[in-house]
Parts: C-alpha cells; structure tokens; sequence
C-alpha cells in the first residue's frame, strides 16, 4: 500500500492505493493520527484503492470519529464500486462520509 | 335473455280472429245451402202441383188435333180460359203449351195456347196458335227439349225443371209432356214462375248471417281474449319476467346469498299457479346450490393450498442445499424428489452420525399422498434419530422397524435403503429393506445393478432381523439409489421406462457432476413420458466418493500468522483468477479469507503458533473455501452480529469481519471434527 499525501491550509488530502488489509492498516492509521492534528478537514482519495477489509474499515471509523469530536470531517472520495459495496453491506456507509 | 319474438297475447288474438272468421263463413254457407234447398223444394213442388192440375184438365187428342190442323178447335176457347185463370190465380209468371219441332235455333217450337193476365188480354190480341218461337231459345235449349219431347217423353212422363237467367228475369221453370190417349206426347205444358224475389231474399239473409255471426263472434272474441288475458296470458307474462330476471341476477350477482326471485302474485288455482310455485321453489333450489358450490369449491381452494403448504414442509424436511457437505472434499452428493401428487411417500436423507460418518437413505412409502406423507415423516424421523444414536445399518433397520410396528393398523409399510460410509476410507456397510438394486459404477466403469438378497421391508412384521452387506468404495466411484418412481415411470401406451433406459442414461452421462447428472436422468424419464401423468414419486439419490484427494482441492498449511497474509491472499488469488471469478465476488471471497485466516492467527492458539490450512474447491461453479487449525474448539460463526446503525463513535469496532463473510458467503459453516476447527463457506462465481 501506498500514501501521498497533500497538506493544503487546514485540508489534508491523503491518495491511498493498493491493498488496505490487516498488514496495511496500521500505516494509514499513523499517517492519519501524525497529520491530522493540524487539519479541520480530511480528504481521503481511494481512487487506487483495490482492496479493504474489517482492519481497514476500523480505521477509517475511528478516524472518522475523531475528527468529529473536534469539530472537523473527514470525507471519502471515488471509491471503486467494490470498495463501495463493502461500506454498504457494513452500514458504513451511513457513518463515513463518502462522495463520488 | 332477450324478450320473446311473438307475444302471446298477439299469437292468440291472431288465431281467435282467424277461428271466429271461419266459424262465421262456415255457418253462413251451412245456413245458405240449407235455406236454398228448402225454397227450391218447395217451388218445385208448387209447380209440379200445378202442372199436375193443368194436365189433368187438358184434352191430349184435342190439343193433337188442333196441332195437326193449325186450326182452334172448340175446346180451344176454353183450353184459353183455364190457362187465363190460371195465370190470374196463381203466382205463376208463364203457363203456355207448345210443341218442339226442330234443333235449329230459330222457329224451333210451335205454341198452342198461352195464359194471359188481365193486363195482357187487354194490351195484346191473341194469336197463339201456330205462333213460332223467334231466337227466345239457343241451339242447346232447342235441341234438349226436342230430344226429351221425342225420346224420351213417349216412355218417361216425369216433370222435368231447371232454373235459369232469362231476358224475363230470374226463372224457375217446369215442362210436363201432354199425351193423347194413344198415350204419345202431343205437346209440352210450361210454367215459370220468378224466383228473383228468393233470389233477394237468399242474399239479404246470407249478408245478415254473416253479420250476425261476425258481430256474434266479434263479442265473444272480445270476451274470450279479455278472459284468457286476465287467466292465462297476464300471469304468463309475469312468470316470465320474474324468471328472466332470476336468470339475469344469477349471472351477475356474484354472492348467491343476494339471489332472489320475486314470484308474481298468482292465485289462479290452476296450472299456471302450480307452474309459479314450482318456479319459486326451483329458484330456491337454484340458490341453495349455488351457496353449496360456493362453499364447496372454498373448501377445495383451502384444502390444495393445506396441501401446497404441506408439500413445501415435505420438501423442506428434505435436505436441499447443495453442495451438502463443502466442508468435505472426500464425496460428492446430490439429491432429489419429485411427489406425483402435491405431496409424496418417498422420501431421501443424508447426515453425519458421527466425525467420520455418512448416512444415505433412500426409501418408500406404500401408496402416494397423505396417508404416505404422514407415514414417510414418522419412517424418515425415526430412521434419522436411531441411525444418529450409532450401530450398523441392520440394527438401525431392526429398532426403526419395531417402533413401525406399533400402532400400525392401516398396515403401511416402506421400503428402504440404508448405508452408513466411512468418510475417509470408502468403506460401509448397507441393508436394503425391500428396496430397488442400488447402481454402481467403479471408477472409470459402468454404472451396473448391485443384485443382492433383500431383507423385507419395514412396517409388515414386528421382530424381524435385517441382513446388511459391507462394501468399498475408491476414489471416483459412484452410487445411485433411486425409488421404484424411475424404472416404472410410463409413456403413453403405458411402456415402462425400466432399469436398461435408466442405466443407460446414467452411463452416457457418467463423466458428468452429480448435479446433471440426477437431471439429466429425470429429463429422460420426462422425455420418455411424453406428457403421460406421473403416477408414482420420483426420487433419486447419487453419491460419488472422490477420496482423500481430489483433483480440484488445493490446499495450503502455513504458520498462522498474520505475515503469511499475503502468501494465503495470492494463493487463493491465483486460482480464483484462473476460475475467471468476477471482481465482486474475487473482492468478497479475498475480503472473507482475510478476515477468518486473520481469526485464526489471532486466536486459535492464545497467541502462540501453530499450523493453519487453507483449502480451495470448485464444484460446479461454486467455490468453497475451508479452513483449519488444530487451535482450541471456536465457533466465530457464534458471535453476535455488531449493531451496524450505531454511530461512528458508538460503533465497537471489534466484529465486522466475520459480520462482512456472514453477509458476502452464500453459506457459511463451523464443524469441529476431531482435534480440528473446520470453517467452510461457499460462494456461486457462475
């Protein structure tokens, strides 16, 4: 898996490709926790993401309601519709924030 | 209905008015003939008396004498008087004496003497004798008289008459023949008298009878059609109202019990009342069997849906999930029941008794139906629960066959064949109560009939022993047990399918996965039908033992530990990519290993290591994913499923995992076999 990301202000916008598994998850946990101190709004691009499981799932929840309690969003963008499908059968969908 | 064409009441005025036309004319006729005959008899009469009279006067020698001489006797004076008289006295328009001389038309007749009225003698001069007749009489009238005075009068003195139109007016005449005392006719006495006044009399009593009995017959037609209006036709009318409206509310009401036939009120005593009381009546019958087919046909409605409700039970009790046993890679099995009515007595099962043990059972029930249904759910639960409890297939027969026994007054039986195999080596042991040769074909084989002793079937006899026979079975063989449905199924001339046509369908398809090759056989049998009716379940049961290693598992034991993550994802990896499996259900099954392989490595052995194996299967475009460790028995399966409407913050992020396989898996399953944690889930890829 791979991360790049793009402090822009208060936006942090993170371009995760590859595999977000069991192995992978704690890497985008702690780019989120290193870098989200300064943000108010989280972008996360999954336009190269192939792959997520419940490891993946757990952190994007936990980001999310993180960045809740401090007032800020974190926002989900172009996810394939496999990786879509997977926020759905999970109820995710309803919790993250995910837009086209 | 639509109203009739003809009315009655038209119909009988038109053949009342006809009746009474006739009755008038024939009357009329009757009465004018009658009259007629009277009068003229009577004026015949009348002038036969007064040329009697007149005869008897006349001098015959005298009168030939004067004729002879052309010249007036003395008694021609007085010959004048008496006819003179007789003409004053009489009601007698002519009376004169004359001689027919020829048949020519003119001069034909000669006149002697003539009676003259008062009037006449005073008008004309008297010049009659000799006088000849001008063209008063025709060819035909001269030459009648002529032939009756010369041939016929000599011998026939008789009067002869006849009536006729003249320039006189309306005539009724008479001739007599005078004779001389030779006694030869010497001239002919005439008297006409006028009948122009019956003649007016006939006609105005004729148009009085016909008026009479037009106006007679008019009243009593109008008597007659107000009387049969009032009695016959008005009540008629009626009856056929009220009935053509029941017929109109039968066929449109839809509730029978809304149906009412509204009798007309007829108290006529005769048979038109009878006729609307018999139509009440039939109304009310009507009703009460409509309301009864209504009720009837309810009934029916309730009880096939009982019986649809009652097949689905059946067939659900039957286990219908195929792939049955993906957790085993050892055999494949496939299953199927076709009741020949909604529901059946023949009935298949298969089921662990233990780790590593199978039970197949195929069996029969007498009859078909109900009855057999009831009696297949008490054979099939007591088979299943005393084949769980352990023993070989004949003491399982033994025990399930007393408990029959019991309590069965209606004498059903069931035929049965019971194996129990050895999963891991082949071996087993059978017993056939009464049942049809299972077929078997060796790997690489045939399918051919096992031909064997049968024990007697189960129900019939209380303390009977059951023979059973052990077998073998290598990987790649395959048995197929089947209910008499197959060999017995009919076509139309009522030919027999017979166990040749089943071999043989089941050899051409040998090669095939169970699956097609069960429906293939049951499309030959329906092929072979031909729409024929099925009159018995079909049942069919086949099972293939493929050993401990089958060409399509692939297996993989690591360390069970979440670095051999990626060596586990690109093994599965590569084979569902060589199956051409979807990206969807390529990105679930990869999602459901992750999770359960992951389970593992945290779990099964308290975070010390120990072996994990994962083994892949395709069985007719259904991949199976097995896993195994040897870890202390847990159940994952068992956990609660998390909440997934809580919010983020709320949510337990524990449990999402195997909540995703439970949700992606098309089956999921948890055996402990032995020392081993076995997990099975399936997924159809095509």
């Amino acid at each position: 898996m791979n991360v790049t990301k793009v402090l822009d202000g208060d936006q942090l916008t993170l371009n995760v490709e590859g595999r977000l598994d069991t192995n992978t998850a704690p890497i985008l946990e702690q780019t989120l926790t290193e870098n989200m101190g300064a943000a108010q709004s989280v972008v996360l691009d999954f336009t190269p993401l192939t792959y997520i499981s419940s490891a993946g799932l757990r952190v994007l929840v936990a980001a999310t309601s993180m960045m809740e309690e401090k007032g800020g969003s974190l926002v989900i963008r172009h996810a394939t519709p496999e990786v879509m499908e997977i926020f759905e059968i999970t109820g995710l969908v309803d919790i993250l924030q995910v837009e086209e | 209905m639509e109203h009739p064409k003809n009315s009655l009441s038209r119909h009988i005025l038109r053949v009342c008015l006809a009746f009474s036309l006739c009755l008038s004319l024939g009357v009329g006729m009757v009465g004018f003939t009658i009259y007629t005959r009277g009068m003229m008899e009577r004026y015949r009469e009348y002038i036969g008396n007064l040329l009697q009279y007149v005869q008897s006067q006349l001098d015959g020698d005298d009168i030939g004498q004067m004729l002879e001489d052309y010249e007036e006797g003395e008694s021609y004076a007085s010959l004048q008087q008496l006819l003179d008289d007789i003409r004053d006295t009489y009601d007698v328009e002519f009376i004169y004496l004359f001689k027919p001389l020829t048949i020519a038309p003119r001069d034909s007749m000669v006149y002697v003497a003539t009676g003259y009225n008062a009037e006449q003698r005073a008008a004309y001069p008297r010049t009659d004798l000799g006088f000849l007749t001008g063209e008063e009489y025709d060819e035909e009238d001269s030459a009648r008289f002529y032939h009756w005075f010369y041939e016929t009068c000599p011998t026939d003195r008789s009067i002869r008459y006849f009536a006729y139109n003249s320039a006189y007016g309306r005539l009724y005449s008479g001739f007599c023949p005078i004779l001389n005392s030779a006694g030869e006719p010497v001239a002919i006495l005439g008297a006409d008298i006028t009948i122009q006044n019956m003649v007016n009399t006939l006609v105005s009593y004729g148009v009085l009878l016909l008026v009479g009995c037009l106006v007679f017959s008019g009243l009593f037609l109008w008597l007659l059609y107000h009387w049969m209006k009032r009695r016959v036709i008005d009540p008629v009318q009626q009856l056929e109202i009220a009935a053509r409206s029941f017929v109109r509310d039968t066929r449109q009401e839809e509730s029978p019990e809304n149906l009412s036939f509204t009798a007309p009120d007829i108290h006529t005593g005769d048979e038109i009342q009878v006729l609307s009381d018999a139509l009440r009546e039939m109304s009310e019958d009507v009703k009460s069997y409509l309301t009864n087919l209504l009720t009837q046909t309810r009934e029916k409605e309730r009880i096939a849906s009982e019986l649809g409700v009652a097949a689905h039970i059946q067939s659900d009790m039957l286990p219908g999930i195929f792939p049955a046993f993906p957790q085993f890679d050892q055999f494949e099995i496939y299953a199927s029941m076709d009741p020949a009515k909604e529901v059946g007595g023949d009935f298949y099962d298969f089921f662990q008794t233990d780790d590593d043990h199978l039970a197949l059972i195929i069996a029969d029930v007498s009859g078909k139906g109900v009855p057999a249904a009831l009696f297949m759910v008490i054979a099939k639960t007591l088979l299943k629960n005393r084949a769980q409890q352990g023993g070989t297939p004949a003491q399982i027969l033994t025990d399930v066959n007393n408990q029959l026994c019991v309590g069965n007054e209606t004498k059903m039986f069931v035929s049965v064949w019971l194996a129990i195999v050895d999963i891991s080596t082949g071996e087993g042991l059978a017993a056939n109560a009464g049942h049809e040769h299972p077929a078997l074909m060796r790997a690489k084989g045939e399918f051919e009939l096992v031909k064997y002793r049968h024990s007697p079937v189960l129900g019939i006899m209380k303390g009977i022993p059951f023979r059973e026979h052990p077998f073998a079975l290598s990987p790649g063989d395959t048995l197929f047990v089947y209910t008499d449905g197959v060999p017995e199924a009919t076509d139309r001339q009522d030919g027999l399918f017979g166990t040749d046509r089943m071999l043989e369908a089941l050899n051409c398809r040998r090669e095939q996965p169970l699956e097609q090759l069960l429906r293939g056989l049951r499309k030959d049998i329906e092929d072979y039908a031909d729409g024929a009716a099925q009159f018995d379940d079909i049942t069919m049961l086949g099972f293939r033992y493929r050993g401990e290693e089958s060409p399509d598992t692939h297996r993989l034991r690591v360390e069970a530990d979440t670095a051999n993550l990626d060596r586990v994802n690109r093994f599965v990896e590569e084979q569902l990519e060589a199956r051409g499996c979807p990206p969807k259900a390529s990105m679930q099954l990869l999602v459901a290993l992750e999770e359960l392989f992951v389970n593992i490595a945290h779990y099964a052995y308290d975070g010390k290591p120990g072996p994990a194996e994962i083994q892949t299967d395709f069985r007719d475009g259904t991949v199976i994913l097995r896993f195994i460790d040897h870890g202390k028995p847990f159940d994952p399966l068992a956990r609660k499923d998390p909440d997934i409407s809580k919010p983020a913050a709320k949510r337990q992020v524990g449990g999402l995992g195997i909540y995703m396989v439970k949700k992606t898996m098309d089956s999921v399953s948890y055996q402990r076999i032995g020392d081993r944690n076995v997990l099975t889930v399936c997924k159809k890829i095509s």
